[in-house]
């Protein structure tokens, strides 16, 4: 993290840029992974920065190895994505739900999983598959009537006509 | 018996699959759907799941940042637990930090104040800034009956002493939610968020107005005789100084500083400390100025346009350094990149022809305001050319590719403004000729178009930072007319609504309808 650490951890990179670390989900299974894919987590490189040797499995409690594995295999497709840049967080809001082909084909899973994907981007500080997940789930919602979106996400409809009605009567205006 | 069916059922296509399952279906008894529903439940594909309202409420923000306004509001009614999440404080709040950056600071900064605010909670603010966003894109406005009287007065005053509709413009001035208008010797300050609030400031001396500015608590008022006179509004106290002509291009105030700009020089006046500076300018032969004066960073900046060059030049004058040790310093220049390298732009439509035709273009200035100045560039040819600015807090040139309407006949665009809000950069044309109002919003980087017959008159827009008033000067009849018309959210209307209950109920019930 601090400054004069930065230094020693880039010659080390240099030194041995494709050591394996071991990954360990919450359900206790080990993941062996190239390190530089596991770096494309903020969460595990900056415990790699603070800890110069790390020989043992690193504990991941938020995640399950299935969910894990689909992380890591997100991780080594974009392993050489170029870093975001540091102001990408202003302006993600005027980028459109676009989403590239490859990560489309990676999100056609179930939607536990996807919620799984979600929080587990979060967990790890994966910033850009975060964005994918966000907005793979903003796109099943877009331009969907309620009806629509209740049918997607297998939701009740709990409300009574009357309660429903209401609540149209008080969005008036976004229901034009 | 089982391996034959199992057989043939595989083998149907598609269709008769589905016909099959539809009949099968007729003949289930209650246990057998409860057994499908457990199959159905294995089957990892078909999983469903409630998602948005399952995420944190960070991580719903960031879903929902996608979606539309409208859909936020409509999506209430997908369930019970949907409407709790929408309409919840915690998320309305990340919603409107998120959209309304500005009203939302406003509104955080109220609280602390514990200001009269009639905003109750973060729903509240959202739910209003919402609406009112979305009557805005919409051009449905409310008239404002509150302000009947001082229009009366004010029309009869321009329809006597300004024969054209152009000079009524000249009489007025808007800023910061203050309509000011004057007469002879006498400005008029009337805040649009409480009409009550309205003041006289007399002009001394019998001098003609030529030019007022509202800025923070002052109005400063240039008057024919050469003198700047600034009063501070809360207290009717008046400062002077003289100034060594009337001959001023541009007046621009800001906070507490004042910017009278000259063709070769700008005087800079702080009311407050009396201090005052002369900045000497280089000499522009041709071409267009615009002036913009920064009040945190002190940094005044002009932009010059013209056929061949586009250029900032900026000079600081750190606050309170005296002038002779901070001046001369060279103005830093910088030049635009040539017109000739931009690409032509995609139109909305292909059917546009887009070329950079300077030689036979107009250009068309824009009020440079805050942090952004733009120029929009005109063709003649029938055609809005792209939007030119210079953004000063990233110091680069943007250029806004749309091209919003093809226009036929003349183009008498002098009422081409911008207005750069906290939450939203206006641009503003109001073309009489064909009618309409183009408006660019630049937080959603759209264009919005108002077409309506109400639209197709000459408007002011009153600076405010959400976007709320419109000034109309109207050709009425013999008369001439000035409407001031506003937009609402849904609770500000509600609230209105219940004060004006049966004064002008039949009056303004008309009114309301056309939102």
């Amino acid at each position: 993290m601090s400054n004069t650490q930065a230094p020693a951890t880039v010659k080390k990179l240099t030194l041995v840029p494709t050591r394996l670390l071991t990954l360990l989900s919450s359900d206790s299974i080990e993941k062996k992974v190239a390190r530089d894919v596991a770096e494309r987590s903020i969460l595990i490189k900056n415990m790699l920065e603070d800890c110069a040797e790390f020989d043992q499995a690193i504990p991941i409690p938020n995640v399950t190895s299935s969910v894990l594995t689909k992380v890591i295999e997100w991780c080594e497709h974009h392993k050489n994505d170029p870093a975001p840049a540091a102001d990408e967080k202003v302006d993600s809001r005027k980028k459109s739900t676009d989403i590239d082909e490859w990560d489309q084909k990676f999100m056609q899973v179930d939607q536990e999983m996807l919620f799984e994907i979600i929080l587990a981007a979060n967990y790890l500080d994966i910033k850009p598959l975060l964005d994918v997940g966000c907005k793979t789930v903003a796109n099943m919602i877009k331009g969907k009537s309620p009806e629509e979106i209740r049918e997607t996400f297998n939701i009740q409809n709990d409300f009574t006509p009357e309660e429903e009605d209401q609540i149209r009567r008080e969005n008036q205006w976004a229901e034009e | 018996m089982e391996e034959s069916l199992l057989q043939s059922f595989s083998t149907l296509p598609q269709q008769e699959r589905r016909k099959f399952l539809t009949e099968l279906a007729s003949h289930f008894h209650p246990s057998d759907w409860w057994h499908l529903d457990g199959l159905l439940q294995q089957q990892t594909i078909y999983r469903r799941f409630d998602i948005v309202p399952a995420l944190p409420i960070e991580l719903a923000v960031q879903v929902l940042q996608y979606l539309s306004l409208p859909e936020l509001f409509r999506n209430r009614r997908v369930s019970r637990y949907w409407h709790r999440i929408l309409s919840s404080d915690a998320i309305c709040r990340g919603l409107a930090l998120q959209r309304f950056p500005a009203t939302s600071r406003e509104f955080i900064l109220s609280q602390k104040l514990e200001s009269h605010s009639n905003i109750k909670s973060w729903r509240h603010l959202f739910e209003d800034i919402a609406s009112r966003r979305y009557f805005f894109s919409k051009g449905k406005y409310i008239a404002y009956p509150q302000l009947d009287s001082l229009i009366t007065e004010f029309s009869k005053l321009a329809a006597c002493s300004h024969p054209r509709l152009r000079l009524h413009q000249e009489n007025l001035a808007t800023w910061d939610c203050r309509l000011i208008f004057w007469k002879h010797q006498e400005v008029v300050v009337c805040n649009l968020h409480d009409p009550a609030q309205t003041m006289c400031f007399p002009i001394p001396n019998r001098e003609m107005i030529s030019a007022c500015a509202t800025h923070s608590e002052f109005l400063t008022v240039l008057t024919s005789m050469g003198k700047c006179h600034t009063f501070r509004m809360d207290t009717g106290e008046r400062r002077t100084i003289s100034l060594e002509s009337c001959a001023y291009i541009a007046l621009i105030a800001v906070t507490s500083t004042v910017a009278i700009i000259y063709p070769t020089n700008i005087i800079i006046w702080e009311p407050n400390t009396g201090k005052s500076w002369r900045v000497e300018t280089p000499v522009a032969e041709l071409g267009v100025w615009i002036y913009d004066l920064d009040p945190v960073g002190h940094v005044i900046s002009r932009i010059y346009l013209d056929k061949t060059a586009c250029a900032v030049w900026q000079q600081q004058f750190p606050y309170g350094v005296r002038a002779e040790e901070c001046y001369p310093k060279p103005w830093a220049l910088e030049r635009a990149p040539e017109y000739p390298s931009y690409t032509p732009v995609a139109t909305a439509n292909d059917n546009y022809e887009c070329k950079y035709d300077i030689g036979h273009s107009g250009f068309c200035v824009l009020q440079s305001l805050r942090k952004i100045a733009w120029g929009r560039l005109f063709s003649w040819k029938g055609r809005i050319m792209p939007s030119l600015g210079y953004d000063y807090n990233k110091g680069e040139w943007k250029v806004r590719g749309n091209i919003v309407q093809n226009l036929s006949g003349t183009l008498e665009r002098e009422g081409s403004r911008a207005y750069v809000l906290e939450d939203a950069t206006v641009f503003w044309s109001d073309y009489p000729s064909t009618g309409g109002v183009d408006i660019y919003l630049s937080d959603e980087e759209r264009w919005i178009q108002w077409e309506d017959e109400e639209w197709r008159l000459p408007c002011t827009f009153v600076e405010d930072m959400s976007l709320r008033h419109v000034v109309i000067l109207a050709n009425k009849g013999y008369g001439r007319n000035m409407e001031v018309r506003r937009f609402m959210g849904i609770h500000e209307r509600k609230a209105l609504e219940e004060r004006f209950r049966g004064k002008v109920e039949d009056a303004y019930g008309t009114l309301l309808k056309r939102q």
